[in-house]
């Protein structure tokens, strides 16, 4: 058991904000009338709460708990991942890449637009592996948020610890069920001022629990290697490793759905550029300040006996894990008080990031599987409380997978591969249907499906060891399938084209 | 690998200086939009229910 600055007026921190935040979110019920009000916001949300919730849904818990981890284990070099987000969503905010045609298409969903430009069965299969990607990728966040509360207060049980995690899972279910889209926003808007100032007050915290940056520099690069710092020389980065990162990145800013929706949800295409120009920041300051707690978190637990023996040197099957590190460090430095303010704005991460991703699933599930299944004879009533069921649905998966599921890898490698199963084929075919007009749905189908590959890595352990070449494998062969195939398949003109 | 610890610090300082005044400006202009959105919101569903 490991004690931490966690006390009771942290709790009592922690409880008022989740209190204050559902009651914001439940206030937006009353608003909701048209389905396009549940799941875009009316498309009145301007640039900047735009922004507020882009950047509230993307740093959430897991994302900071597995850049901590690459801190942790791969140093400062970790930073390199946050330049790369920076200038990717840089470049798609300035050039409109994709997005701005996307919005100008006036869909909601991403495989609505796939059945706009190729046909139904695309769209259907689209959405489908959308959905599983997501969803997969999802699974992992409510177990990191749960090592998160376990580490950083320490002396909690895992079945409480549990608890913990399912009353917040219920939390969000309520107001993400009942509120849509406008309850999203107004819970992202609160919760990322209250994160924002969490971010800042653990980073101040963690550098000088270790004696400022020469100190960590000093230690880390005597205890990991010249790879501390220079990506480069880092045996798990390298040349391919930020070519893998580009592709997911830039991806993942053009397609993943909870990212996107906001994108679809801007009062106008210009609007959804800037968002991502200036979001861009937010993605890089998510990379980079948790990279430095998890590695001011090796720099303490070096100095800790305790801590330093169950993180690094009994055999590696017996360690802690490495994700655990940096909410025990946390605990550790920051003092009470602050703690739980700290706490509250990682557990606003934790929220605001569930409550989009679970309405981003749904609404695909609902829009562009169910709906085009039955002729799209689904009215907007029936429309919303299929979303809303299937919220639920989602929310019970999540539990089940955290619970069941073991990493093969570390956190992050997982999360990028999930996406990969989605994002691989989705480039080309997004790409092909907005710039290329010889694209075709036989094209675009059998690069949808390429994306599969990258599930093998996550489900083996001796073909995770070559994730990253599976992983560009998958990119590679979804491009060329869809080039190939819509060359030597092309569309029939449709009746309108024609006339 | 003096160069590296200074370029990382570079951008640590670099993150911190620009997220800071975002924040600050976001939190301010997302106020805003809210009171925007709520009125939006409740005109639009007063025309959906004149209809």
């Amino acid at each position: 058991m490991i004690e931490t600055n966690f006390a009771a007026i942290d709790w009592v921190i922690v409880a008022v904000y989740l209190a204050g935040s559902l009651g914001m979110g439940l206030l937006a019920m009353r608003y909701i009338g048209r389905l396009r009000d549940f799941l875009v916001a009316g498309r009145q949300v301007r640039l900047g709460l735009l922004i507020a919730t882009m950047t509230g849904t993307e740093i959430g818990l897991v994302t900071l708990m597995y850049a901590a981890q690459e801190g942790f284990s791969r140093g400062l070099s970790a930073f390199h991942i946050g330049l790369i987000e920076l200038v990717c969503y840089g470049f798609v905010g300035l050039t409109g890449f994709l997005i701005f045609r996307l919005r100008r298409e006036g869909v909601m969903t991403i495989p609505e637009f796939y059945e706009k430009r190729y046909n139904r069965p695309v769209r259907v299969v689209g959405a489908i592996i959308l959905t599983l990607g997501g969803i997969l990728n999802f699974g992992m966040f409510l177990r990191a948020g749960a090592q998160f509360v376990g580490g950083v207060t320490g002396t909690v049980s895992v079945e409480t610890i549990n608890l913990i995690m399912t009353v917040l899972l219920v939390l969000v279910l309520a107001y993400t069920i009942l509120g849509g889209m406008v309850s999203v926003v107004i819970t992202d808007f609160i919760q990322f001022v209250v994160l924002s100032v969490g971010l800042l007050v653990a980073t101040y915290f963690s550098l000088k629990a270790v004696g400022g940056w020469g100190q960590l520099v000093e230690t880390g690069l005597s205890a990991r290697g010249e790879g501390f710092l220079n990506p480069l020389a880092h045996e798990e980065y390298g040349f391919s490793y930020a070519f893998w990162m580009v592709l997911v990145t830039v991806s993942s800013a053009t397609m993943w759905m909870p990212s996107v929706m906001r994108c679809l949800s801007a009062h106008n295409p210009r609007t959804a550029k800037n968002v991502y120009v200036w979001s861009s920041i937010s993605f890089m300051t998510r990379r980079v300040l948790p990279a430095v707690w998890g590695a001011c978190a090796l720099v303490f637990i070096l100095g800790v006996p305790q801590l330093r023996e169950v993180f690094l040197e009994v055999p590696e099957d017996q360690r802690k894990q490495a994700v655990l590190a940096m909410p025990i460090f946390l605990g550790h430095v920051v003092p009470t008080g602050l703690l739980g303010l700290l706490v509250a704005g990682m557990l606003a991460g934790f929220m605001s990031t569930h409550d989009s991703y679970l309405l981003a699933f749904s609404g695909v599930i609902t829009q562009d599987i169910v709906s085009p299944l039955r002729g799209g004879r689904l009215s907007d009533r029936g429309r919303i409380t299929l979303t809303r069921v299937l919220i639920f649905v989602i929310g019970v998966f999540l539990l089940i997978w955290g619970l069941w599921f073991e990493l093969k890898g570390t956190l992050w490698d997982y999360m990028a591969l999930t996406g990969t199963v989605y994002f691989a084929g989705a480039l080309p075919v997004l790409v092909g249907g907005l710039y290329w007009r010889r694209a075709s749905s036989t094209g675009a189908m059998l690069a949808l499906l390429a994306g599969l590959v990258a599930l093998a890595p996550i489900f083996s352990v001796s073909l995770n060891e070559h994730k990253r070449t599976i992983a560009l494998l998958a990119f590679a062969m979804a491009a060329v399938l869809m080039v190939v195939f819509s060359l030597l398949f092309p569309d029939r003109p449709k009746a309108e084209d024609e006339n | 690998m003096e160069s590296w610890s200074t370029f990382w610090l570079i951008v640590l300082v670099v993150t911190i200086l620009a997220f800071v005044p975002l924040v600050l400006v976001v939190t301010v202009g997302g106020w805003l939009d809210i009171r925007h959105l709520f009125r939006a919101l409740s005109k639009s569903k007063q025309e959906k229910e004149d209809e």
